[in-house]
């Protein structure tokens, strides 16, 4: 019997054996392991003539490959080739959670990085002056009083609103040269109330432009760029009337679903609803900061990171976002 | 701000439903909260004539009445009420009707069977269809009324209360007039002004202190007749949220309605001759009009009489001694405008909101004094309650609108549109600015009287936008030169350390940074150590946060009690006194292995962080005097802060079991990002080969394998060493003992290491270990 037809039984038998589920392994033994038929095979290459084993090796080489698919091709019935259940469900790295106030303020920076902003963070202790003089909010305003923000002293507090950091680096950078200006500033801001609506602590993220030619359209501009990219396309906005001692026109942003999307039925709001305030920074807003009105103008806006958690994945209770139950952060991941 | 949409539409048409008005006002001026629909709450309520009324068979108060509601629809009804007779018209709540009390929720009306006699309806009261006006017994109407007609037309109560929400910077809109120019200009349609009396022209000057009053108007009136105010009268104000008086009292809250005028109406008797205007003594007392006595400071605005005495608080309530009652002939009716700031914190300081304060707290227009006086005196005498005296009581000046001008290209810098200059001009025109000069390039305006809040170019700007429409903004990105953003590093760092330990299975929390001084106390930190709030809103929010460990506490006390393996982090500021603020990181661990393992997971999610943040070794060091909410000897310290276990006078305090131990750990981060971090430089890997030895050890329980491994280090010859030697196992085979592995790399960078120089470099191991730690070596 010549090589060829031997090799060719060999691949005929193992075929035969791979159909009746001998395993792989097994297999492999027989053919390949010290004494293995293919072994022996390749060893009766020496007593060829010397000029007839170049294409006797190279048709053994081809051999080997159709016997090594054979032994690769689909397992047929239980999977007991190497004794390993393959079926078992797969292990999940035990994951920790990222707070979803966080996270959105992750998001939130994110989108305005892309719009080249800086991110300045601030103290939460201030003095009166930055959280109200600097912002127009005269001695007489109402938010003035003990009785809507958490004084520490005579003229400390915590502050009420994440602006306060609007003049302190405004001027900063006025000083240092660095203007136009672009900044984000996320953080923790109190107020003295709490009901179910309203937490003596929440969070707020500001955003504050200032150049020499920008408009109350570039902050709608940048407005409509922030909520689609946070709530997609089939939100809309829109801008109405407003009055802040610190912005002049003022506005309030709202959004709402489009009813006209057909997939619009996971119950999200279609009436419209409060997002934040914003407006053209105040000329005497900008003095205070050493900015002169006449060259530059800029905007600002101002809101809530809560309630963009909560309308984005409909949690109800804003307190429950500072109980920091595990049933509640493992809803949101990590990753 | 309460606004009827009927009295609204007296002074502005309107083709808009309350609704959608409203919606336009929350577009253009004032958000709407909300818009009440009375022809809604009275729906199924219907004029009915009482044909015949008798007692009822078995009461000796009720009766049945027999009650046409419609041309063939005659029914019977069970009624309490003592003025019910027949021959007159009544209100009818027909069975299926729902009937909205001024007090208590909405009441279903069904047919029904009282004490046998079937009753099918309802005969109402004011007060239970939702208005107070104080009369017992059923509302009785004028019989020309066609029964089965809509009880909601019969009582002019077709209508809806739209409630804006009027901010600060517009007291013009806390009167209906001014709510209804709004509309006049919105809707591009003219505005009706009331009719007023023509005032007297001689005028007595007062000269009152202008910082207190910057103006005052006066005037006596006589031939007084006080009654109770018609019914349209009454109504209004109660749809306004106002308690109807007396005739003269409703007239003066009626105009304060439509003007935003507060006015004020004393018993010219109790005044004696002219009013004056002066601060408090800080002993003075008020009756006021609630009431109460009330006690005076030297800040609070008073009216005093001829005598001095206090006889009003200005601009917030009168007194009781002043009031107008049945026996008043003459009064003196007044119409001021206060010092706002005064009033605002007079208000403040005596708990007393009225309708008057509200509105004299945002500072008031003194040209509108005289309008609202005048259109008083036309009511009182219309009404035949009063009539106009001979001298007007003045005091003060009034104050002259600066003009403003605005050039187009401001408009489109600021704004990003264009307006037409026949825009600008319509638009302010129609809220009573005057226009002119109007040039190619500029429109010059002034403010009326009533916009002092308009100074700046920016606020007429504004007011066009109002006007012209925010929705029709575009939506553009800036351009300009663009500033390369630099990153804040810190916050990026704080963002990946969350990350880095959410990927290690800690749960990131985020809780309130105001605490109690009970939650203190439980957690063992002094008072003294943290920062108080001067006004606190509860016992729950008087301190702020020292640690996270109290929000920690809190967490697994209450929130996370049933979860036996948890581990928290927070990264947040904690205050100190001294009013300072430093962002800590911490860490909570708590789980059912041995406290050992809980004290090298912290360690290692230490090295962990320090690795990430490249600033090398962190060394822990036992501390005896750590926080005080340790357990004793149990805590550690590192690089800006401490570890350890949480002790169980703590845990019993806020009643978690102690089973279970807890480690807490907590660092200043900042001092951590501030650290320098080391470069990272590469090196080439070594070409020799690396050898990998244990060693085992015996050592008896007590004796800490921290600094056997230090000394295993320490002695292992440098030269050799490739990697510093790790701790492999502890197994304890028996009681008392511990066996010890640990694991060394030996490997050269220059050359490969001779069996015999590695064996020699652990004989010199050995023999530290034996000779200095009495190990036994295996």
């Amino acid at each position: 019997m010549d090589l060829n037809t031997e090799a060719r039984q060999l691949v005929a038998h193992i075929s035969q054996q791979r159909e009746q589920g001998v395993p792989a392994g097994q297999l492999r033994r027989t053919l390949f392991g010290k004494d293995g038929s293919f072994t022996t095979l390749l060893q009766t290459i020496s007593s060829l003539p010397k000029d007839e084993r170049p294409a006797a090796q190279a048709e053994l080489r081809l051999i080997r490959t159709e016997l090594e698919q054979l032994l690769l091709s689909t397992e047929k019935g239980p999977d007991s080739l190497l004794g390993v259940d393959t079926s078992l469900p797969g292990i999940l790295p035990q994951l920790g959670t990222i707070h979803p106030i966080s996270a959105m303020i992750e998001h939130m920076v994110d989108i305005f990085s892309r719009l080249s902003f800086e991110i300045v963070e601030g103290q939460e202790i201030v003095g009166e002056e930055e959280n109200f003089d600097l912002l127009n909010i005269g001695p007489d305003h109402p938010a003035r009083d003990g009785h809507d923000s958490y004084f520490l002293s005579k003229n400390r507090l915590l502050r009420t609103q994440t602006t306060a950091v609007q003049v302190i680096e405004l001027r900063r950078r006025q000083k240092a040269g660095l203007l136009p200006v672009r900044i984000v500033v996320p953080g923790k801001t109190y107020r003295r109330e709490s009901d179910p609506t309203h937490s003596p602590m929440f969070h707020q993220f500001d955003a504050v432009l200032v150049d020499t030619t920008t408009s109350f359209s570039d902050l709608r501009g940048c407005l409509d760029f922030l909520v689609t990219e946070l709530f997609g396309d089939l939100v809309e906005t829109r801008f109405r009337p407003h009055h802040f001692p610190f912005t002049e026109p003022s506005a309030e942003l709202d959004i709402r679903w489009r009813t006209t999307d057909p997939s619009n039925s996971l119950g999200k709001h279609t009436e419209w609803l409060e997002m934040g305030g914003c407006g053209m920074i105040h000329p005497d807003v900008l003095r205070h900061a050493g900015i002169n009105p006449s060259l530059y103008r800029g905007w600002a806006f101002g809101m809530s990171i809560e309630r963009p958690v909560m309308v984005k994945y409909g949690v109800p209770d804003l307190r429950s976002l500072y109980e920091n139950n595990l049933s509640f952060l493992q809803q949101f991941p990590t990753i | 701000m309460k606004a009827s949409f009927r009295l609204l539409t007296q002074y502005c048409d309107t083709r808009l439903t309350p609704v959608a008005l409203g919606e336009r006002f929350r577009l253009t001026s004032s958000e709407v909260e909300e818009v009440v629909d009375w022809s809604k709450h009275l729906s199924n309520l219907v004029v009915g004539y009482v044909v015949e009324s008798y007692p009822h068979p078995s009461s000796d108060h009720l009766h049945v009445v027999r009650v046409q509601t419609g041309p063939d629809d005659i029914r019977q009804i069970v009624c309490g009420a003592p003025n019910v007779r027949s021959n007159t018209s009544v209100i009818v709540a027909l069975p299926g009707s729902s009937i909205h009390p001024v007090s208590g929720n909405p009441l279903q009306i069904n047919e029904t069977t009282i004490r046998g006699v079937t009753s099918s309806g309802m005969l109402c009261s004011y007060e239970e269809i939702g208005l107070a006006i104080p009369n017992p017994g059923i509302i009785i109407l004028d019989t020309h009324l066609k029964p089965g007609a809509t009880a909601a037309t019969a009582l002019e109560l077709d209508d809806a209360v739209l409630d804006l929400e009027i901010t600060p910077n517009r007291p013009d809109l806390l009167g209906i007039l001014g709510l209804a120019r709004e509309m006049s200009s919105f809707q591009h349609l003219s505005l009706r002004m009331p009719a007023i009396a023509t005032l007297p022209k001689e005028t007595l000057e007062l000269h009152l202190p202008t910082a207190l009053c910057p103006y005052y108007t006066g005037i006596t009136l006589t031939d007084c007749k006080v009654a109770e105010s018609p019914y349209w009268l009454q109504k209004t104000l109660l749809l306004h949220g106002m308690r109807p008086i007396n005739n003269i009292v409703d007239v003066t809250n009626y105009v304060m309605l439509e003007t935003g005028q507060p006015l004020h109406a004393f018993d010219k008797a109790q005044l004696a001759g002219n009013p004056s205007v002066r601060l408090a003594k800080s002993n003075e007392t008020l009756r006021s009009l609630d009431g109460q006595l009330r006690s005076l400071t030297h800040e609070d605005i008073v009216i005093v009489n001829t005598k001095n005495q206090p006889i009003a608080l200005a601009g917030i309530i009168g007194g009781t001694a002043s009031a107008i009652s049945e026996a008043t002939q003459t009064i003196f009716l007044e119409s001021a405008v206060f010092d706002g700031a005064h009033i605002r914190r007079s208000s403040r300081r005596q708990s007393l909101r009225t309708e008057a304060s509200t509105r004299m707290e945002k500072g008031l227009n003194p040209a509108g004094a005289e309008f609202a006086l005048a259109r008083a005196i036309k009511l009182l005498e219309d009404m035949q309650a009063a009539i106009s005296g001979p001298t007007l009581l003045k005091s003060g000046t009034l104050p002259v609108s600066k003009p403003i001008t605005v050039s187009y290209a401001q408009i489109q810098s600021l704004l990003g549109i264009t307006l037409s200059p026949m825009d600008c001009k319509r638009i302010l025109l129609s809220l009573g600015f005057e226009a002119k000069p109007i040039t190619k390039a500029s429109i010059t305006v002034t403010p009326p009287s009533w916009r002092s809040d308009v100074r700046l170019p920016e606020d007429v700007i504004e007011e066009l936008l109002r006007i012209w429409g925010y929705q029709r903004i575009p939506s553009t990105l800036p351009s300009g030169v663009l500033m390369p953003p630099k990153q804040n590093r810190n916050y990026s760092r704080k963002n990946s350390i969350r990350h880095l330990l959410a990927a290690s299975g800690l749960h990131e929390t985020v809780s309130l940074s105001l605490t109690s001084k009970t939650s203190l106390e439980k957690s063992s930190i002094a008072e003294s150590e943290a920062v108080s709030v001067l006004l606190p809103l509860s016992k729950e929010g008087e301190i702020l946060l020292p640690e996270h460990l109290i929000s920690f506490m809190q967490n697994v006390s209450l929130t996370n009690r049933t979860i036996e393996n948890i581990e928290l982090f927070e990264i947040g500021a904690v205050f100190s006194p001294g009013l300072k603020e430093t962002v800590h990181l911490s860490f909570l661990l708590r789980s059912n292995g041995p406290v050992e393992s809980l004290y090298q997971r912290g360690k290692g999610l230490l090295l962990l962080l320090a690795e990430h943040l490249k600033i090398g070794l962190i060394l822990f060091e036992s501390i005896d005097t750590g926080p005080t909410y340790f357990t004793k000897n149990t805590a550690l310290s590192f690089l800006g802060g401490s570890m350890g276990q949480v002790s169980d006078s703590v845990l019993a305090a806020w009643k978690i079991r102690t089973a279970k131990s807890i480690l807490y750990v907590s660092f200043d981060l900042e001092s951590w990002l501030g650290c320098l971090e080391i470069p990272l430089r590469y090196q080439l890997p070594s070409a020799f080969p690396i050898s990998e030895r244990d060693i085992t050890f015996l050592i008896p329980e007590a004796v800490e394998v921290g600094p056997i491994l230090d000394a295993v280090a320490s002695h292992q010859s440098k030269e050799m060493q490739s990697k510093l030697p790790e701790l492999v196992t502890i197994y304890r085979a028996e009681a008392g003992t511990k066996a010890v592995t640990i694991h060394l790399y030996f490997g050269s960078r220059s050359r490969t290491l001779k069996e015999s120089e590695i064996a020699d470099n652990l004989q010199v191991i050995g023999n530290v270990l034996t000779g200095q730690f009495q190990v036994t070596l295996k």
